[in-house]
């Protein structure tokens, strides 16, 4: 029941009663027509027993990735009597922006015709889920309005944009005795001379030194080739609200994740192994693993991240080290406060080894500072902070980079990760 | 300009015009103020977020058209002015977003059907005169109300009792 008929009604016995009480024949004459209007909407109107729909929704991707256009269809059959004026609708989710189509649909279904009400939305990261589709069926004139929510159940996710980084050679302090890309600094197979040794039974002869052999009469050396390893990495995203800084529309944290689902992407395709944790509102973890899988888990988490909305976990000391394998490289990405300076220490007694990506929240937030002499030095003082206490870190032996978000990542991971070993050589 | 804006832009010319021609008919030219100013409302409607605009010029030119039978204009006139207003009222109601759909057409099929058959029958009503003494005519009238409220309060029921979509 809607308000226009309560509208018509009103009006026509009032006509009706003023015709009356002035006995005036035309006053109850101007009501016959909205008698008849709402006749016509009455004997036009549905009955709930005999509407009978079916919806089905079918979206043309399941997954994508961020900015990625999905084209999202629900088919309405009707199976059971005619729908004079049907609307579909379907509810807007954050994030969402409809580039084509629209949410809402105007049909008018015979007995086992179909409609369908398609849209095409660009969408931001996360994960969008339906599970019904609105209809409203009234008669054609929507004075008698039958509102449902029809099943129609369908997910999409859309993952963290991912930008690849360039090859560059890695170089952690250990590595994981399983065949990979990764200089282990150990004898064996692979194609960098490594040294040679005194013969054992087995060594295949095309390794014998025999320059050396021939020097040394009766006696036989191999030449040994430097062992090519995969890396144990362990990333940390911190998701916690101290994270959840932002400057207009922009946020501090979607760097961070898009930082963590490039490096995890950079990490996989190279053959490591890489286990995640994501202290928030409570912890995620994914356990070691390797390839698409574990690079699909990993991604389908981030799809779903956002910064924690309470006091969860207050300092990053408190994050399960023992998850990670032993003497793994641990890659924390935070803003950090300065209870997490603790965890630090931690890390590197554990002998791992350690870097921090640190996307600046001072540079990213410096639009928001006011403008006069005080604003000028609170940040000057907050900038003054933050680089004792990276320093602090880096003391440790911990790499450091202190990432301002607009400039490009993969050159500071390079000269952070590749040249590491360079220089300890 | 799409067939729709035409039909309302017409059907609320042609309101206005017939309050206005049967108000100056009489020579009552207040009236003619009084047919006239409704028209804002359509005119206005969709450029401010006012859900109430419809409803009110629907009662206006319904108080307008009343107020012409009273004064004694002619009633010719006057009943397709009420019946073209309800005409605009109902596309002032349409969702914009209805337009170019197939329901559209059967909505304007509906709409032309119910308004020639009421014009019909208030005209029909004009050539028949029943000597009725006043009591019993006040007793129809009372049980034409108290049917009309026995249907609202019927579909009201109806509505009440019907199971809630799920998760809303």
């Amino acid at each position: 029941m809607s308000d226009r008929f309560l509208t018509l009604g009103l009006l026509s016995a009032g006509l009706l009663l003023a015709g009356v009480i002035t006995q005036t024949s035309g006053l109850a004459l101007m009501a016959l027509p909205l008698l008849v209007y709402l006749g016509f909407g009455i004997l036009e109107s549905p009955t709930m027993e005999k509407i009978r729909l079916t919806a089905e929704r079918s979206c043309d991707v399941r997954q994508t990735r961020d900015g990625a256009a999905v084209e999202v269809r629900v088919a309405v059959r009707n199976t059971g009597a005619a729908v004079s004026l049907l609307r579909l609708s379907d509810q807007p989710q954050p994030g969402m922006i409809i580039t084509e189509g629209a949410l809402r649909q105007f049909a008018s279904l015979e007995p086992g015709e179909e409609t369908s009400l398609t849209y095409t939305l660009q969408t931001a990261r996360g994960g969008f889920q339906w599970s019904a589709v609105h209809a409203t069926v009234s008669d054609p004139f929507g004075l008698f309005e039958s509102e449902l929510d029809l099943p129609a159940a369908a997910e999409v996710l859309v993952r963290p944009r991912v930008k690849k980084f360039r090859f560059f050679p890695l170089r952690p302090e250990n590595t994981l005795h399983s065949p990979g890309q990764i200089p282990a600094r150990l004898g064996g197979t692979g194609t960098d001379f490594w040294g040679v040794r005194e013969y054992h039974v087995g060594d295949p002869l095309r390794r014998l030194d025999w320059r050396r052999t021939a020097r040394h009469p009766h006696q036989f050396f191999t030449k040994e080739f430097e062992r090519e390893e995969i890396a144990d990495i362990g990333i940390i995203l911190d998701a916690r609200q101290a994270s959840d800084v932002r400057s207009g529309e922009d946020c501090l944290f979607e760097h961070a994740l898009s930082a963590a689902a490039s490096l995890v992407e950079s990490f996989l395709r190279r053959g490591n192994r890489v286990s995640f944790l994501m202290p928030g509102d409570e912890m995620t973890v994914v356990y070691p693993g390797y390839g698409k899988i574990q690079l699909h888990r990993i991604l389908q988490i981030l799809a779903k991240a956002r910064p924690g909305s309470k006091q969860g976990y207050s300092s990053l000391d408190h994050v399960p080290l023992r998850l990670f394998g032993s003497r793994a490289l641990v890659v924390i990405i935070s803003p950090l406060v300065t209870a997490d300076l603790q965890v630090f220490p931690r890390l590197r007694a554990r002998g791992h080894q350690a870097l921090l990506i640190s996307p600046d929240p001072i540079s990213f937030r410096r639009s928001s500072f006011p403008r006069d002499a005080a604003g000028r030095l609170a940040a000057r003082l907050a900038r003054i902070e933050r680089r004792l206490e990276l320093r602090g870190i880096a003391e440790l032996g911990v790499r450091v980079i202190d990432w301002h978000v607009h400039e490009p990542l993969p050159p500071l991971v390079r000269d952070a990760l590749g040249a590491a070993r360079a220089r300890r050589r | 300009m799409s067939l729709r804006k035409a039909v309302f832009l017409l059907c609320l010319a042609s309101s206005t015009a017939c309050l206005a021609v049967a108000f100056g008919i009489v020579g009552s030219w207040w009236g003619v103020g009084l047919a006239i100013l409704p028209c804002v409302f359509p005119l206005i409607h969709g450029r401010i977020p006012a859900r109430w605009l419809p409803r009110v010029y629907l009662v206006s030119m319904f108080c307008a058209a009343a107020v012409g039978m009273v004064t004694g204009a002619t009633p010719h006139l006057i009943l397709p002015g009420a019946v073209l207003a309800l005409a605009v009222w109902d596309l002032m109601n349409q969702d914009r977003a209805m337009a170019g759909s197939g329901c559209e057409k059967k909505h304007a099929r509906s709409l032309s059907l119910a308004l020639c058959l009421g014009l019909l029958v208030a005209e029909g009503g004009l050539m028949v005169s029943l000597p009725l003494p006043y009591p019993i005519m006040l007793l129809l009238v009372i049980l034409l109300v108290f049917c009309v409220s026995r249907v609202f309060r019927s579909l009201t029921m109806d509505s009440a009792r019907r199971p809630g979509p799920p998760g809303r």
